[in-house]
């Protein structure tokens, strides 16, 4: 690290304080795939359940960089209330705490994304049965997050609700086991949170992996399955096959950075539907669409081809 | 395939653009250019690997015709769609026309650094919004648009910048504008309207004298010039002061208020949106260093309005005295209010090594608001 960012890693070592003047918290130092940070809050209990929700990412050591969510003064003083910042770089500043938080979470995230270079990244959740990942592309409100939520509660493994990181050096997808975000179907996987930081929630349902299913996190594992879903409401659930260059266009739409090196890119998506059953599945219905999925994966895994070394 | 007529000439020679990735699955190749993804089936592809900027659209056509022992006339007028399809989405050329005209052509359409420009989509209300003026004024090395509202207001700001007037760049000529100032006419009797400096879809200025408008734009313009050639740094805060002493303190949720509150005890405001600050002796620069500005246009416009608002912190240098937070101060807290703001365009490194210096050379205290302003000031 430069100076002067050296200093500025110093100097936010331990802020923010409460307006008593102690130490609220920061969380442990936490492995967002490449970005590597802790998150400080101006309240205990907020911190707290910030560290719960990444969990499995928990690393020991002083993080490198800062994620600050801060409180500019008492009520009605000069400046907006809150604001985030990564190290000293101004992220947002709003009045209201839930609107703050969000960017928290977002910005972390983004980073995630921005910092990981060595992986391909695709926007999709993931799961895995038999030792073998099942990829999840779609934009956002395709279901993404719900299905993976349901899967893990079905007993398969999470690996991801949002950023699927692919290595190309040895075809694995790497778990980024943060928290899922869940829409209002699976409400009730989602533990109430502590009273007091309801108001940094706003209307999201965030749930730890664990809080889904202990023991959940898996361990890397090779893609043999693709489904992109798309959600319509009120639609019966079908899953039909898709031609393996379809599955490579839907994969390729959502990768993150693709234009980085695009040929990279390409080539590494097509290995994974090379190896991969590939499928578009359509549902109004998380249950209708969570048994198919799981039929789906209990004949792969019941056929002779399957193997997570194949 | 259809039988329409095929536009493509026979004797063009196809090529893949250089900056496409490929890759094909089962006879159809998926590929992938400038954040498009298009799959092309099986005709197309095939198309596509004899697209090796060497063979004719007859040549490739007779030899697939051979291949396939079909009807040339037939595999022609394929081969001819699928060329001109692939050429329309961009993903081919005539190797055999000007290489300006083709490989190249969309190349360079990327904003050029020194254009001050916000991201495309970043702000939807400054596409939609018609400003009747604009022209474009060069700070450092940077090319902003500026816009008015009226023929008023852009001869002012014409006249107080007509030195760093420059002809507007192409590609800003189609760019919502970075700053738009917009005045109105002063009535007597009633509620006088504010005027406002736009910066993006944010109004960074109001007040009743025009002014202080144009003094802030001022400000805002220079703050993107090239500071570090003038040995100083932008921090985001707000300069206030009384004589030669000067507080940076953290920009206020109402400046108006804030402003009335800080005259009412002898302390006057900066006209900026930033803090420029000289790490070397610990000033700041109140104005617009590295501008060439005519001031006599805003001070006629002052002669007229002065009554309606309190005078503007004078330009100049002023010595910092203190830094100025919401409570609890410390050092950390007036970094996270003074620091920079990502996408601001500033040099984030350099605002750090000025705020870093000012932490080591003046009190960084809780006087936020004006009363302890003033005392500060009083003591500093």
């Amino acid at each position: 690290m430069d100076e002067p960012r050296a200093e500025v890693r110093r100097l936010l070592d331990g802020y923010p304080n409460t307006a008593e003047g102690e130490r609220a918290g920061a969380t442990p130092r936490l492995c967002l795939l490449g970005f590597d940070v802790e998150m400080h809050t101006p309240d205990a209990e907020l911190t707290r359940y910030i560290t719960q929700l990444y969990a499995p990412m928990r690393r020991a050591d002083q993080a490198e960089h800062v994620l600050t969510l801060s409180r500019s003064g008492p009520a009605g003083a000069a400046g907006p209330e809150w604001a985030v910042h990564l190290d000293a770089i101004r992220v947002v500043a709003t009045p209201a705490a839930s609107i703050a938080f969000q960017y928290l979470l977002w910005e972390a995230n983004r980073q995630a994304i921005e910092s990981s270079t060595d992986f391909v990244l695709v926007h999709a959740s993931a799961a895995v049965f038999d030792g073998m990942a099942m990829v999840l592309p779609g934009p956002m409100g395709a279901g993404k997050s719900t299905l993976a939520a349901a899967l893990v509660r079905e007993g398969l493994g999470y690996l991801t609700d949002e950023v699927v990181a692919l290595d190309p050096a040895t075809g694995l997808i790497r778990p980024y086991p943060k928290y899922l975000s869940l829409g209002g179907a699976l409400a009730d996987l989602v533990p109430q949170p502590p009273a007091s930081i309801r108001a940094f929630l706003g209307d999201q349902h965030l749930v730890a992996p664990e809080a889904i299913r202990p023991g959940s996190i898996a361990a890397a594992a090779p893609p043999r399955l693709v489904v992109a879903p798309r959600y319509e409401p009120g639609a019966g659930t079908t899953l039909d096959r898709l031609t393996p260059a379809a599955a490579l266009s839907i994969l390729a739409q959502h990768a993150f950075h693709i234009e980085r090196d695009a040929q990279r890119t390409l080539d590494a998506l097509g290995s994974v539907v090379d190896h991969s059953q590939c499928f578009q599945l359509v549902s109004g219905d998380v249950a209708g669409a969570t048994a198919t999925l799981l039929e789906l994966v209990a004949e792969i895994a019941a056929s002779p081809r399957a193997s997570a070394s194949s | 395939m259809t039988g329409a007529p095929v536009a493509v000439d026979g004797a063009s020679v196809p090529q893949a653009r250089p900056d496409v990735a490929v890759v094909t699955l089962d006879g159809e190749a998926v590929i992938h250019r400038r954040g498009q993804v298009h799959v092309l089936d099986p005709v197309a592809t095939l198309v596509w690997r004899c697209a090796d900027g060497e063979a004719s659209v007859n040549e490739i056509a007779a030899d697939l015709a051979d291949a396939f022992a079909a009807s040339p006339e037939s595999v022609l007028r394929d081969v001819g769609h699928a060329v001109e399809r692939l050429t329309a989405l961009g993903l081919l050329v005539d190797a055999g026309a000007d290489a300006d005209a083709g490989v190249d052509s969309d190349s360079d359409s990327a904003p050029r650094d020194d254009l001050l420009v916000d991201p495309p989509g970043s702000c939807p209300s400054c596409v939609e919004r018609h400003w009747a003026f604009r022209r474009s004024y060069r700070t450092g090395t940077r090319v902003a648009s500026v816009a008015a509202n009226n023929e008023r207001a852009d001869a002012v700001v014409r006249a107080v910048f007509a030195a760093q007037l420059v002809d507007t760049p192409p590609e800003l000529a189609t760019e919502p504008p970075f700053f738009a100032v917009e005045l109105h006419e002063h009535e007597s009797g009633g509620l006088q309207r504010l005027d406002l400096l736009h910066r993006g879809d944010t109004i960074v200025a109001r007040s009743r004298r025009p002014d202080r408008v144009v003094r802030a734009l001022a400000g805002h313009l220079a703050s993107y010039g090239d500071l570090g050639a003038l040995g100083l740094a932008a921090v985001n805060g707000l300069v206030v002061g009384r004589g030669e002493r000067a507080m940076v303190v953290a920009h206020p949720a109402d400046p108006l208020r804030f402003r009335r509150a800080l005259a009412r005890h002898g302390v006057l405001v900066a006209d900026m949106p930033v803090a420029l600050v000289d790490p070397s002796t610990g000033d700041v620069v109140v104005g617009a260093p590295g501008l060439d500005v005519d001031l006599s246009p805003i001070e006629a416009l002052a002669l007229q309005s002065s009554g309606l608002e309190a005078d503007p912190l004078p330009w100049g240098r002023a010595r910092v005295v203190a830094i100025g937070v919401p409570a609890p101060a410390s050092p950390a807290a007036a970094l996270l209010a003074l620091g920079p703001a990502e996408g601001d365009h500033g040099d984030h490194d350099g605002t750090l090594r000025a705020l870093l210096a000012l932490f080591d050379a003046v009190p960084v205290t809780d006087a936020a608001d004006p009363e302890a302003i003033s005392a500060e000031l009083e003591r500093g």
